[in-house]
């Protein structure tokens, strides 16, 4: 059990996890809701079923109690009559003298809504007086009858007999009637003897009826009336119960005493009320179904149902709209950072939903803001230190140049070569001013193939035209510019380690042309050259490096400074095969006059 | 559309839908056939009623408990089938859920029923009759051959005779059918004697002297009052055996009349007709046992079972 807990607790975080805020949200509320409601109703159902029992049991109980006291006053009534019969006429007549017909007309006329006969007869069942009838049937037998054995069995008492047919008098119009019978043990006077005699009143079993019909209980409940045997007096579907057509459980109820029983009867769980009335031992059972709800129409139920299904579908919405407003902002400034993060211009971040989130809105924002901010200050440093970074690599160039060449001036000078040293002050003039350039990093191609040329005039004459040199454009590369002070690094190496051991032989080419939107200078010598690997490691960064007796710039700064311009795809190649000459190959994008100022303005 | 969207509108709609169908599903024909108040109408065979007072209040109570309208009509004429046909058209027409029907002329209502399309349901009672869905009535066969049983308890050796009043009604001919077979069976000399209520008065004396017999046995609640009355009103000394329950009926058998009936309750038979009427208007099916009954002599009829029986209890 504990491991299935477990697994679940696990399924279910896993689940949640991958779950949107919204879901959970509106999965939680739901939840939460739901058991609140069945929570809420279980206890309404539950407080309501209880206090619905008992407001039905106490119900039960003051019907019972007002009809017991209908009933009882009912038949206290007919007592009455039978004692007034007793105790006023029959004692006081002696009945060999006087008729006490009268009295017992007057007392049948003053209650004969109730009563269906009265009649006196002697010990041996002989009728002596009777009203309204007087003619008794041949067949009627009063002295077998159970009304006349029990009043003489016990003299003291007044009995109620089972409601019967009253079969003792011959009417006129073949009248039956259903009467209960009231019968008491009484003395007639004989000429002052004292003989046994029995009093019948027989009630109309329609006045026993009436008191008890049109008592209806709660929760289509019902009343009936059983004798102390069982034997139903009253029920209101009694002619269906004698027709077959419908079962009591009469005679179980008969064995209860007073109180409120619960019992299953015909598959029904009911309520029962017992409560015996007074002098006859009779009881009137209150029967009450335990149904909660009492109604049989089914359009109750659906309107129960309705409404059930209406709160849900509102409860629904309403936790559908709450996560929505909850988490649509927070899922919009999920897809603002990701626009953020994959780097969008122009980013708005959102602003809006609830206090909460619109702060945390505020805060990216914010941050975002001084992010890029700092990205923009970044990239101006880096700019900046980029640009500090070629003027301290153009600034390299080695002072020794200078001094060398200004000495070979001289020397020139004072042998009187002043031809030769027109030619190389012109030149080395040049040299600078095209260095300068007016602090312009992008120049015209032809500017620095003529940079370069000075720069071999230059060298030539102090290497005493130990090479010679060839520079060459091609037509197409006309208008280009070109990243300046390029071409003279790579040279001074041709010079210092291509031509060192030449004899008057060597050869140095530069050659510009286009390779589609790129601009290759191959500049090649035909010196020593050096072994493939030796030419692949010249561009090593992690290659110490080597000073040279040239310009000072290097190889590799020129490599490093076109790469920062230009990005990797740019840069230097260098091929060499030992005794057979090395190429060195710089690639450059073909930049035309305003892509030139473009970058100019850019740096 | 998002998922979480589609899913929200899934479970909404799911539930408006669902919502609706609650609202509507009260309408629905069925559900409102069971709230409805059904139309009943009984049509007896008969001008006067007073021998169906007890099936009536049977009638009544079943339509108060089930929620139907009852209407109780009789025929101008005894045993107008015309009438009889008329009236139940007339009754469909104005709109009854179903009509109780206690045959005239069982075939002829029977060939009205066959003729009929989409007609209401019909039970009928007394008299079964092919086309209808349900008859309401006793086992007449059982009737017939406990009353034969009954009064070969009591036979002497004359002919018994068999007061045949059926006419059309299929319920009576069974009865007395089933009375002559058994009564065939034991080898006692029976006769079948046709009469209508007229000749009862004016021919009684003279078939059951022609017959030589002391026992008469009617078949239903009428003609065993005439009889009755015949025998009491002119003194004559044959046993008399019949059926039915009526206050007439019960002193006859008192004063030793009748000597014995064939009674069962008329209330329940009402109840029932209007119980299983009332459940087929409402589409639900019905079973229908036949009524049990039982023999009751003058002697034991105030047994309380018998009393019970022969005198409903009725304020």
């Amino acid at each position: 059990m504990r491991k299935f807990l477990r697994q679940f607790a696990l399924d279910m975080a896993g689940r949640y996890k991958k779950m949107s805020i919204q879901m959970v949200i509106a999965r939680s509320f739901t939840v939460v809701a739901i058991i609140g409601m069945v929570f809420i109703v279980s206890s309404l159902v539950l407080h309501f079923s209880s206090s619905s029992s008992k407001l039905i049991m106490e119900n039960t109980e003051r019907v019972l109690y007002q009809a017991n006291l209908n009933l009882d006053s009912y038949l206290r009534r007919m007592m009455r009559i039978s004692d007034t019969m007793y105790y006023r006429v029959i004692k006081h007549a002696d009945l060999a003298e006087d008729s006490i017909s009268d009295s017992m007309n007057l007392l049948y006329e003053e209650n004969r809504d109730a009563l269906v006969s009265i009649a006196l007869f002697n010990g041996t069942g002989d009728l002596i007086y009777s009203t309204p009838l007087s003619a008794l049937k041949e067949s009627a037998a009063a002295e077998q009858s159970p009304w006349f054995l029990s009043a003489l069995d016990k003299m003291e008492n007044l009995h109620f007999s089972a409601p019967h047919i009253q079969r003792l008098f011959n009417h006129s119009d073949n009248q039956y009637h259903w009467v209960v019978s009231l019968s008491r043990y009484v003395q007639l006077t004989y000429n002052g003897i004292t003989k046994s005699g029995v009093l019948l009143v027989d009630m109309n079993f329609a006045g026993i009826e009436q008191v008890c019909q049109n008592i209806e209980l709660a929760n289509n409940g019902y009343m009936y009336l059983i004798d102390g045997s069982g034997e139903i007096i009253y029920h209101p579907k009694q002619q269906l119960i004698y027709a077959g057509l419908h079962e009591e459980n009469n005679l179980k109820a008969a064995l209860y005493p007073d109180g409120t029983f619960s019992e299953k009867f015909l598959g029904e769980n009911r309520k029962i009320t017992i409560r015996t009335v007074g002098y006859t031992g009779w009881k009137l059972v209150g029967v009450v179904p335990n149904k909660t709800f009492s109604t049989d129409s089914p359009q109750i139920w659906f309107f129960g149902l309705s409404l059930l299904l209406f709160s849900a579908f509102l409860l629904a919405f309403v936790n559908f709209r709450i996560s929505a407003y909850i988490s649509d902002p927070i899922r919009r400034l999920e897809h603002s950072i990701n626009n953020l993060r994959i780097g969008l211009d122009d980013l708005e971040i959102e602003k809006g939903g609830c206090y909460e989130v619109e702060r945390l809105s505020h805060s990216i924002s914010s941050m975002v803001s001084t992010m890029r901010h700092l990205m923009d200050d970044i990239i101006e440093q880096e700019r900046q230190k980029r640009r500090s970074e070629l003027e301290i690599l153009q600034s390299q160039i080695n002072p020794h140049f200078l001094y060398n060449t200004l000495d070979s001036i001289i020397c020139m000078i004072e042998s009187g070569r002043y031809e030769e040293s027109i030619q190389m002050v012109t030149s080395l003039a040049r040299f600078f001013r095209i260095s300068l350039s007016h602090g312009k990093r992008i120049i015209p191609l032809k500017d620095e193939l003529e940079h370069a040329k000075h720069y071999m005039t230059i060298q030539q004459t102090r290497f005493k035209n130990k090479f010679i040199t060839e520079i060459t454009a091609q037509p197409d590369t006309d208008g280009i510019y070109t990243l300046k002070l390029i071409i003279q690094p790579i040279l001074e190496n041709a010079i210092y380690h291509g031509m060192a051991s030449c004899e008057d032989d060597g050869i140095i080419r530069v050659n510009a042309w286009r390779d589609g939107n790129d601009l290759i200078i191959d500049v090649t010598d035909n010196g020593l050259g050096m072994r493939p690997e030796v030419a692949q490691s010249l561009l090593d960064e992690s290659r110490p490096n080597i000073k040279t007796s040239g310009s000072g710039m290097g190889v590799r700064n020129v490599h490093r400074r076109i790469q920062l311009n230009f990005g990797e795809q740019y840069g230097l190649s260098i091929f060499s095969e030992p005794d057979e000459g090395t190429c060195v190959r710089i690639r450059l994008p073909a930049l035309d006059q305003n892509q030139a100022k473009e970058m100019e303005e850019q740096a | 559309m998002k998922k979480n969207n589609l899913i929200e509108l899934v479970i909404l709609s799911f539930l408006g839908i669902a919502v609706l169908i609650s609202l509507f599903l009260p309408q629905l024909p069925n559900i409102v056939n069971n709230q409805k108040v059904i139309q009943l109408s009984i049509i007896l065979r008969e001008s006067d009623n007073y021998l169906w007072s007890n099936t009536r209040l049977g009638l009544e109570y079943a339509c108060n408990e089930l929620n139907a309208e009852l209407r109780f009509l009789t025929l101008s004429t005894t045993d107008d089938s015309n009438e009889q046909i008329e009236i139940v058209k007339r009754e469909i027409e104005s709109g009854a859920d179903a009509v109780l029907v206690v045959p005239a002329d069982p075939m002829a209502f029977s060939e009205w029923v066959s003729s009929q399309k989409d007609i209401c349901p019909i039970v009928c009672m007394e008299s079964m009759v092919s086309g209808t869905e349900l008859t309401i009535s006793p086992d007449y066969d059982s009737i017939g051959k406990s009353l034969a049983l009954a009064a070969r308890h009591r036979w002497r050796g004359q002919t018994i005779c068999l007061l045949d009043t059926s006419s059309a009604r299929t319920g009576i001919s069974a009865c007395v059918d089933a009375a002559e077979k058994t009564l065939n069976e034991f080898n006692i000399p029976v006769k079948r004697i046709k009469l209508n209520d007229v000749q009862i008065k004016d021919n009684l004396k003279a078939l059951l002297a022609e017959h030589n017999s002391s026992t008469l046995i009617t078949f239903d609640p009428y003609s065993t009052e005439l009889a009755a009355k015949y025998k009491e009103n002119n003194s004559l000394d044959f046993k008399l055996y019949g059926t039915g329950v009526s206050a007439y009926i019960t002193s006859c058998m008192e004063r030793g009349t009748i000597t014995a009936i064939a009674a069962w309750s008329d209330y329940a038979a009402g109840y029932l007709a209007a119980e299983n009427a009332i459940m087929l208007a409402r589409g639900k099916p019905v079973n229908f046992e036949p009524l049990p009954f039982k023999i009751i002599r003058g002697e034991n009829m105030y047994v309380s079972e018998n009393e019970k029986l022969l005198f409903p209890v009725i304020s």
